[in-house]
């Protein structure tokens, strides 16, 4: 059995993460832990497998032992055998430039005599339908590809305790289906997560929710939640796709030839919210990136108030909060990128507040909630007539989410929302896009 | 940072500032009023050095330009490469080392740099690539490249200094 | 995007053992750097240009040739007029331009020069990467400068992708001034890289990372077949060395 009594976790100069967290995981009895995002659920992973204080700079007290044996005292390559974790961002995850060399390494640091080794790797890769790939550059794998390689990569470490960090996110329903069923084979286990899924019912011996840095026993909140009105007596101005293609090659080793994108018909209105849901490699990515003018599209129209409108002036005109927040950052503090865009100091310290930002805090170490709320206020500022938020929802709380959303309704901007989660979309009433192989319906 | 000298942090310091070298010669170019393109490799060697100092600076710049060259297609230019641009970082760096709040001393390894840079592509691919005569005509353009790249490198490491205050932790 | 100059074919020379090519590329090139006569390093380029033709075809050969086509017009141009020394062979008025002995020099560096250029575009052409540095630890160059290799050349086309979503983003949010438009994408795009490097020190100790050397799974061994072939590899340029 392993016991967590006691921990507390706190980066250097911050807030501590968790106070007094305890925790028993026994075999054959997995453990569900939700938590939004910002709570600490990857900082308590990378605690239990060592590389919080000693990558991190964090500081810890408690414990954390395997029948008896304490596992804190290990360094971090002889605790892996007891314990390891899967990354929640694949693209980060990636060591080594070769499939098959990323899940090799894992299995030669376990000293295995050669033919073991030969059989375990093939036997691995087979498991998680990377066969095909042994000899591929691990570059040119799908979001979906790389989940699986990062999952490849934790059954090849072989620990006692698993430990899934957001493991199920960009997974297709049949992937999904099938880790559940590897994971029902691990002795010992912890799934962490932002979201609840549906495949979860019946699965956890015990769930909990990570929450203001204390473990409460998990209740699963009631689907709907409301979202904010729209706001109708809006400035209107509107968007509008017809008949939209756009094609560009695979980026994918083998999948071959050309991803077309076909939008039949769209429209965004001002002061309204609309949903486009799909699964990863969909294309909503692609879509988004053609409505906010990065890319031209090879046949169809859009029309702004009526008007064609060209890629290039459709960047003036929609804003779109990349996934990722720090790819818009360049300027030193909160305050010198409020600045560059406010008209007045007075903007800068309001919608500072409004969005809960120090505006002495330096960029580059904030927090990835932090830094998406910073993108958040930069776009609100401009003021665009459109945003189109993409994945909002797995970066911040739900709370925060609908906040910002109103915030944005509040100021006559249209809204393209784009989740994949299940709270979000069945309390979703109103126009619902969805993507399917480059299809919008 | 407990345990900054690690050898698994060292490797990753290593890796990444190799791989920036090899992308900013790779990919990150600005186009030239002649028509042709101007490499910022010398703009990531000379932050690496000031930033992460000698050693980490000579094998960044020597192996990551030589990288940069052998999967780009022009292979026969690595070893070139790795001696002009690893010397190049490992100079810039002692230099700098000497004063490093200094201007002077800064203005002095970027000068140095250049020097070293076209006269070492000069040499070196004169002697065992092109031959003199055809080593000439690329000097002024190695002279221009590397002197963009060293004047650029010095704000660029004081604005990535002041942007993320972690990165003194990453020396040695 | 693909990393390295790798073709797949199915040649001789691609499958010819890692090491051998490695040692007879580095012989080679140093046999072409000390020759002296023409007829000897025409001998020497002919040999890769045919090595080229015989393994990777004749689209990729002329692919070869015009990546370097525009130094081996510099080198025609130019190299003759760097050397007037000797017996004039072309003047123009008074003044010469050409000399036998420029116009052997110049063949030369034109030979040496191409037949360098196909040593290298054939060695990263009929090998992966990873081959190569698996033939590099075989000759016992240390497990972690290996590794270091491999991660960085994983971590380059990440950072590519990194810096065009960087560019891609800043476009939309608009930033002005040109300079600032300029460098605001290289610095984020370096903070970015540097904060893989906790992240990367973290994954390898977390998969068992000691320092400690382990063996490869894809063992190189060896046999009497793989000697034969460094055998050659070998001796081949050593002929050409010592008869130069």
């Amino acid at each position: 059995m392993f016991s967590i009594r006691n921990l507390a976790l706190n980066y250097e100069g911050e807030d501590s993460l968790f106070s007094s967290l305890s925790l028993d995981i026994e075999r054959g009895k997995p453990t569900l832990i939700i938590s939004e995002p910002g709570e600490g659920k990857t900082s308590l992973a990378k605690l239990l497998t060592g590389v919080a204080d000693k990558f991190y700079a964090a500081s810890y007290s408690g414990t954390f032992s395997y029948d008896g044996l304490d596992l804190f005292s290990l360094s971090v390559p002889i605790r892996k055998s007891y314990v390891a974790r899967s990354i929640q961002n694949t693209d980060d995850a990636i060591l080594f430039p070769t499939v098959s060399d990323e899940v090799a390494f894992p299995l030669e640091q376990r000293s295995l005599d050669p033919s073991e080794l030969k059989s375990t790797l093939s036997s691995i890769l087979g498991k998680y339908g990377l066969s095909q790939y042994c000899d591929a550059d691990t570059s040119e794998l799908s979001g979906g590809e790389k989940r699986r390689l990062n999952l490849a990569v934790l059954e090849a470490i072989n620990p006692k305790l698993y430990i899934y960090d957001e493991a199920f996110d960009e997974l297709s329903s049949k992937w999904r289906k099938r880790l559940l069923s590897y994971v029902s084979e691990k002795a010992y286990v912890i799934v962490l997560g932002s979201h609840y899924l549906k495949e979860y019912d019946g699965f956890f011996s015990s769930s909990y929710e990570l929450k203001g840095g204390r473990l409460i026993p998990y209740e699963k909140p009631s689907i709907s939640f409301s979202f904010p009105k729209a706001k109708p007596d809006a400035l209107s101005h509107s968007i509008e796709l017809s008949n939209i293609t756009f094609r560009q090659e695979h980026k994918a080793m083998e999948r071959g030839g050309l991803f077309t994108l076909k939008a039949p018909s769209m429209v965004i209105r001002s002061g309204e919210v609309s949903l486009l849901t799909g699964d990863n490699g969909s294309g909503k990515s692609t879509l988004s990136r053609l409505i906010s003018g990065l890319r031209e599209e090879d046949e169809g129209t859009m029309r702004y108030d009526g008007r064609r409108i060209g890629a290039k002036e459709r960047r003036r005109v929609v804003s779109y909060l990349f996934q990722n927040p720090f790819s818009m950052l360049y300027l030193p503090t909160v305050r010198d990128e409020l600045m560059s865009v406010a008209s007045s100091s007075e903007e800068a310290i309001r919608v500072a507040s409004l969005f809960s930002l120090s505006l002495d805090s330096y960029t580059q170490e904030l927090s990835y909630g932090k830094a998406k709320l910073l993108e958040s206020a930069i776009y609100y500022i401009l003021n665009r007539p459109f945003a189109i938020f993409d994945e909002m929802d797995s970066a911040i709380s739900y709370a925060d989410t609908m906040r910002i959303l109103s915030l944005y309704l509040e100021k006559g901007a249209g809204v393209l929302m784009i989740s994949h989660d299940e709270r979000i979309i069945s309390s979703f009433r109103g126009v619902h896009y969805q993507m399917k192989d480059g299809l919008l319906s | 940072m407990q345990n900054a000298k690690s050898p698994a942090i060292r490797m990753s310091i290593v890796a990444v500032t190799t791989a920036l070298v090899a992308v900013f010669t790779i990919a990150i170019r600005i186009p030239t009023p002649l028509g042709g393109y101007v490499s910022l490799c010398d703009v990531a060697v000379t932050f690496v050095s000031y930033t992460f100092g000698p050693i980490t600076g000579l094998i960044a710049g020597g192996l990551g330009t030589a990288i940069a060259d052998l999967v780009g297609g022009f292979g026969q230019w690595a070893p070139v490469s790795f001696v002009v641009h690893g010397l190049e970082a490992l100079i810039i760096a002692l230099i700098v080392r000497i004063n490093p709040d200094s201007l002077f001393y800064r203005i002095v390894s970027a000068l140095v740099a250049v020097v070293i840079v076209a006269g070492g592509y000069f040499l070196l691919t004169g002697a065992f690539l092109v031959g003199f005569g055809a080593a000439l005509p690329e000097v002024p353009a190695n002279i221009v490249q590397s002197a963009v790249g060293v004047l650029l490198g010095l704000p660029l490491s004081l604005s990535v200094n002041k942007a993320y205050r972690k990165i003194d932790e990453l020396k040695w | 995007m693909k990393m390295g100059s790798y073709i797949y074919r199915k040649s001789f020379y691609h499958a010819f053992d890692s090491r051998a090519k490695l040692l007879f590329s580095l012989l080679f090139s140093i046999a072409l750097i000390v020759s002296a006569s023409v007829y000897h390093a025409l001998a020497m380029a002919a040999i890769m240009v045919l090595i080229s033709f015989l393994s990777l075809g004749m689209r990729e050969t002329l692919m070869n040739f015009k990546r370097i086509l525009l130094l081996i017009i510099f080198i025609i141009l130019f190299s003759p007029l760097s050397m007037r020394t000797g017996r004039p062979l072309v003047t123009l008025h008074s003044f010469t331009l050409i000399t036998y002995e420029g116009a052997f020099y110049s063949l030369m560096v034109l030979l040496k020069f191409i037949g360098i250029s196909f040593i290298f575009s054939l060695l990263l052409e009929t090998e992966r990467m990873e081959d190569l540095i698996r033939a590099l630890r075989y000759f016992k160059v240390p497990y972690g400068v290996s590794i270091t290799i491999s991660m960085t050349l994983s971590l380059i086309p990440a950072l590519i992708y990194r810096y065009s979503e960087i560019r891609e983003a800043m476009a939309l949010r608009g930033i002005k001034g040109r300079k600032r438009a300029m460098m605001a994408p290289l610095s984020s795009l370096i903070v970015s890289a540097v904060k893989m490097i906790p992240d990367s020190a973290s994954m390898l100790e977390e998969r068992g990372f000691t320092s400690k050397e382990v063996p490869s799974y894809k063992k190189l061994d060896m046999n009497a077949f793989i000697f034969t072939q460094i055998a050659i590899s070998v001796i081949i340029p050593v002929i050409f060395i010592i008869w130069r």
